[in-house]
């Protein structure tokens, strides 16, 4: 089974997803809208990018 | 261990619950504030609480019957401070500082009032403590993360599911049917095509004929005028015979001569009438031909049903052609009127969209192990704690008391024989809270300096209480207890315990 790290790293900005949503989260943790909202945003440039990186 | 070095805690309180004005000082130790009922305790442990975490709503701290209140900490040579104001509405703003060591956790893991979160679980025989640790591990962080992802994914299946997506879906059958008319149409076309090659060859061969009779007619006029004028002479000829004969007289050598050639020109006339006989009725025989021929031609060029039936089926296949493709288009394109994706392919938001979930799906699956690694940490480091609590404590009557797999509190009994939590005394739900906060707190929040018990102790024996407390105060620098007192002053004095 690969291990946490290698699995993170395979997948596109999620560091920099982590890093930016546990700090909405720090502030306030029930801020769900502003979660979806960063969340939805990656999945987007995840989508955009799609092409480029096949 | 060396000696704690930690100045004192000075509170100030004004116009704070039931309290105008007070000013108490906690010491490096335990601290008992006493006072009798009714006389503030639990609003100084509330207020206090406020200091350092945003549990506790601002409408439950100011004075009921006050529009300004305030809360002043003096921590490590500074001063924290909470302002409270009632707006003309009614409701309750806070401004100010909260102490450095603030943390949201630490009401649930340090302040033991009835209301706090273990206490009521306990309380109240709720057994199952995932949120109360997801809270206090941040793994709550992680299955907020979870949670959110969760619903955008469910948000883009039920934008998949709507009509102008199952549209999409149907669309490989649109485009099969659409070859299918295609082919149909290809196909009457060959068949219009067929027809008319037929009709044209059928029409070259009848004209063809008819060339063939007209000249065969024009020989034929042309041999029944020689047949005619080769009668003509032979009735010429005859009559000069006839003319010769009266004129020859009695040489009969002479007249049998001519009588001969008479008969011989009279014999030739007859073969010759049958002769034009025979050829006019050929000649009308081929005259009929032609004509009829014509008349074959007329309804040929008229051109055939077959192909009149073919060309209307075509007219509609390509009618039908037509809203095929447009049923198509609408299945393929957004309309330009909506309101998320005007104009653009279904076929492109469809791609994105599922390229959305994928990636949210690769997200939930990490974070999903992020959770889990974090929650079996923060529960066996939990149950490490609350053990070694109780067997410092050497609490009577109890084994164990862990956390199981499912974050469902197991209390055991001597014996290792489990002990359901709603069956324990009011003592044993009270200690087993106390414990599993105070592991909750060593676990989770090792460097906050306070731990407060609100009045949780009153069915204890002094024994056992100060038991707890000592061992309390050796893993927290300031412990803070409220008590019932029996004095006649109501104002709530600490009375500290190095």
């Amino acid at each position: 089974m690969p291990s946490i790290r290698d699995a993170g790293s395979s997948i596109p900005y999620i560091k920099e997803l982590e890093k930016v949503a546990l700090k909405i989260l720090k502030e306030n943790s029930n801020y769900k809208e502003r979660l979806k909202e960063i969340l939805e945003e990656y999945a987007s440039r995840y989508s955009r990018e799609y092409n480029i990186r096949t | 261990m060396p000696a704690d070095t930690r100045g004192n805690i000075i509170l100030e309180l004004e116009n704070i619950g039931c309290l105008r004005r007070l000013r108490l000082e906690f010491k490096p130790g335990i601290n008992i504030i006493k006072a009798p009922n009714a006389s503030g305790k639990t609003t100084i442990v509330r207020s206090f609480s406020s200091m350092f975490s945003d549990k506790i709503p601002p409408s439950h701290i100011l004075a009921l019957d006050e529009l300004k209140g305030r809360i002043r900490v003096y921590y490590g040579e500074k001063i924290y401070e909470k302002v409270f104001r009632r707006t003309p509405s009614g409701h309750v703003i806070v401004q100010g500082d909260m102490l450095p060591f603030a943390d949201p956790r630490a009401f649930d893991a340090c302040v033991a009032l009835a209301e706090t979160d273990i206490v009521h679980r306990i309380t109240g025989g709720n057994v199952i403590f995932r949120r109360y640790l997801e809270n206090l591990s941040y793994g709550n962080y992680y299955s907020a993360l979870i949670e959110a992802s969760q619903e955008l994914v469910n948000e883009y299946g039920r934008k998949l599911a709507s009509p102008s997506f199952r549209n999409f879906e149907i669309l490989p059958l649109l485009l099969t049917e659409l070859t299918d008319l295609h082919m149909r149409r290809d196909e009457i076309r060959q068949k219009i095509e067929n027809s008319k090659k037929n009709q044209e060859d059928k029409l070259r061969k009848i004209k063809l004929k008819i060339a063939e009779k007209n000249s065969a007619l024009s020989q034929e006029k042309v041999l029944l005028s020689q047949l005619y004028r080769d009668l003509s002479f032979e009735k010429e000829r005859e009559k000069s015979l006839q003319e010769l004969l009266s004129m020859a007289g009695e040489s009969s050598k002479i007249v049998s001569s001519i009588k001969i050639s008479i008969a011989s020109s009279q014999d030739r006339q007859t073969r010759l009438k049958n002769e034009i006989k025979t050829r006019r009725c050929l000649l009308k025989e081929l005259r009929r031909k032609v004509e009829d021929l014509r008349e074959k031609l007329r309804r040929e060029e008229k051109g055939p049903l077959e192909i009149k039936d073919l060309e209307e089926k075509l007219e509609k296949v390509n009618k039908m052609i037509i809203l095929k493709e447009e049923e198509i288009q609408r299945a393929e394109r957004f309309p330009s009127d909506d309101a998320e994706y005007p104009g653009k392919l279904i076929v492109d938001v469809r791609s994105e969209i599922l390229r959305k979930i994928e990636w949210l799906e690769m997200v939930m699956g990490y974070f999903q192990e992020k959770y889990m690694r974090c929650m079996t940490s923060a529960r066996r480091r939990f149950n490490d704690n609350v053990t070694r609590a109780f067997h410092e404590l050497n609490l009577g009557g109890f084994e164990n008391v862990f956390l199981d797999q499912d974050f469902s509190l197991q209390v055991m009994r001597e014996g290792n024989i489990r002990q359901p939590i709603e069956t324990l005394s009011a003592s044993e739900k009270l200690t087993i809270s106390l414990l599993l906060m105070l592991a909750a707190k060593e676990t989770f929040l090792p460097e906050f300096p306070l731990f407060i018990v609100d009045e949780l102790t009153l069915s204890y024996d002094p024994e056992r209480f100060w038991r707890l407390m000592e061992y309390v105060k050796r893993r927290v620098p300031y412990l803070i207890v409220t008590s019932l007192s029996s004095s006649l002053s109501d104002t709530p004095k600490v009375i500290h315990k190095p």
